[in-house]
C-alpha cells in the first residue's frame, strides 16, 4: 500500500507534460474561491464604493441633519422661545395681578345706591343687587314707588295702555340691567380665572387661552347688542308715547273745532 | 558518482513535490472555513481589512453624528415637553375651558329669564311679539 501511494505521487511515473499539469491543479486549487468569482481587484473596488459612500453620501448627509437640527433647536429655544422672554411675560402677569387686582375688587365694589325713602330704597336696592333671585320683587317694589296703572274708571282705555306700556318698558329695562349685572359678574371672574391662567400659561397653551378669551369677547359683544336692543325699545316706545300724545292734541284740537263751529253756527 | 547524487536530488525533489501535492489535495478538500484558518487564502485577509475599515467607518462618520442627532433631538423634544408645552399647563388650559363653557351656559340662561312686565292685555300681547 505504502508503495502504491509513493509511486502515485512518484513524479517519475508522470511525464513532462503530466508534471505542468500537476502544478497548474495544484496552483488552481490554491487560489481562493471568491477570488476566483469576482477577483481581488473587484473586492477592493466594491470596499472603496463602500467607504467612499459612507464618508462622503452619508457622512456628509448626516453632518448636514446634526447642523441643521442643531441650527433649529437653537432658534426654537432662543428666538422663538425663549424662556427668559416666557418667565419675564408671567411675571408681568403676575406683577398686573398684584398691583390692580385688589384696586379693581375695591372699584367694583363701591356702591352708589343714592334713594334716601323707604319705598325707592327698596326698588334700587333691587335693581342694583344683580341677582335675578330678586327680580320677582321689582313689579311690587316698582308699584310701590311709581304708582300702579289706574282702573278704567279713572282713565280712558289709550292712557292706561300707554302708562302700562311705559310701565312694562320701564320695568323690563330694569330687570334686564339686573341680568346685565349678574353676567358681567360672571364675566369678570371669567377673566380673572384667564388672567391667572396666563400666569402659569406656556407658549402651546397660549392659544387655548387666547381662544378663550376671544370666545369671552364674542360673548359680552352679544350681551351689549342685547343691552343695546333694550335701548332701542325705551326709546321707540318714547317716541311712541310722544306721537300718541301728538295724535291725541290733534284729536283733541279737531273736536275743539267742531263744537266752536257748532256753537258759532247756532242761531 | 555526479549521476548519483542528481538522481538522489531528483527524488528529494520529487518528494518534495509530492507533499506539496499531497498538501494541495488536503487543502482542497479541507472546507472554506478550515483553510482561512490555515492562513492560506488571501481573500480573508484582504475582506477583514476591508470590514474592518467599513467598521471603523461606520462608527466614526456614521454613529458618532447619529448620536449628536438623538442628542439633540432629545434635547429639542425635553424643551418642548418641559417649556412650550407642557402637558400641566394644557391640562389647566383645557379645564378653564370647560369652567368657561358651565359659565357661559349659565349667562345664557340667565339672559333667557323673562322680563315682560305689562299687566294689560293689549300691552302684554306688543311685549310678547317684540321679545
Amino acid at each position: 500500500m505504502k508503495k502504491r501511494i509513493s509511486e502515485l505521487f512518484n513524479f517519475s511515473t508522470f511525464g513532462s507534460g503530466g508534471r505542468l499539469l500537476v502544478i497548474a491543479v495544484i496552483a488552481l486549487s490554491l487560489l481562493p474561491a471568491t477570488a476566483r468569482a469576482a477577483g481581488i481587484g473587484d473586492i477592493l473596488t466594491l470596499f472603496q464604493t463602500i467607504t467612499s459612500t459612507i464618508q462622503g453620501a452619508i457622512g456628509g448627509a448626516l453632518n448636514g441633519i446634526q447642523t441643521l437640527n442643531s441650527t433649529i433647536n437653537n432658534f426654537r429655544q432662543q428666538i422663538i422661545w425663549p424662556v427668559t422672554a416666557i418667565n419675564q411675560a408671567k411675571a408681568s402677569v403676575t406683577s398686573t395681578i398684584t398691583k390692580y387686582r385688589g384696586l379693581m375688587s375695591q372699584i367694583e365694589g363701591i356702591k352708589n345706591n343714592s334713594a334716601t325713602l323707604a319705598n325707592p330704597s327698596q326698588l334700587e336696592a333691587v335693581f342694583r343687587s344683580g341677582q335675578t333671585g330678586s327680580i320677582a320683587q321689582l313689579p311690587l317694589l316698582y308699584t310701590n314707588v311709581y304708582a300702579p296703572v289706574p282702573p278704567p274708571s279713572d282713565a280712558l282705555p289709550v292712557h292706561r295702555n300707554m302708562i302700562d306700556m311705559d310701565d312694562a318698558l320701564a320695568m323690563g329695562a330694569l330687570k334686564t340691567t339686573v341680568l346685565s349685572d349678574q353676567t358681567t359678574q360672571k364675566m369678570l371672574t371669567l377673566a380673572d380665572q384667564l388672567e391667572q391662567q396666563s400666569a402659569t400659561a406656556a407658549p402651546g397653551s397660549g392659544p387655548m387661552l387666547s381662544a378663550q378669551g376671544q370666545l369671552a369677547d364674542l360673548e359680552t359683544q352679544a350681551y351689549m347688542l342685547k343691552m343695546l336692543a333694550a335701548e332701542l325699545r325705551q326709546e321707540a316706545a318714547k317716541v311712541a308715547h310722544q306721537n300718541t300724545l301728538l295724535k291725541q292734541s290733534a284729536a283733541a284740537t279737531r273736536d275743539l273745532q267742531n263744537q266752536v263751529q257748532r256753537i258759532l253756527s247756532h242761531p | 558518482m555526479v549521476r548519483k547524487s542528481l538522481t538522489r536530488i531528483s527524488k528529494v525533489i520529487g518528494n518534495a513535490l509530492a507533499f506539496v501535492l499531497a498538501l494541495a489535495v488536503v487543502v482542497m478538500v479541507l472546507p472554506t472555513k478550515a483553510r482561512s484558518q490555515l492562513g492560506l487564502d488571501p481573500c480573508c485577509a484582504i475582506i477583514s481589512a476591508g470590514l474592518s475599515t467599513v467598521s471603523n467607518l461606520l462608527s466614526s462618520v456614521v454613529a458618532k453624528p447619529l448620536a449628536a442627532i438623538q442628542q439633540i433631538e432629545q434635547q429639542s423634544a425635553n424643551f418642548e415637553q418641559q417649556v412650550v408645552y407642557p402637558i400641566a399647563a394644557i391640562n389647566q388650559a383645557r379645564g378653564l375651558a370647560t369652567q368657561s363653557q358651565a359659565q357661559f351656559t349659565q349667562m345664557r340662561q340667565i339672559f333667557q329669564l323673562p322680563v315682560s312686565s305689562a299687566t294689560l292685555p293689549t300691552p302684554s300681547r306688543m311685549k310678547s311679539k317684540r321679545s
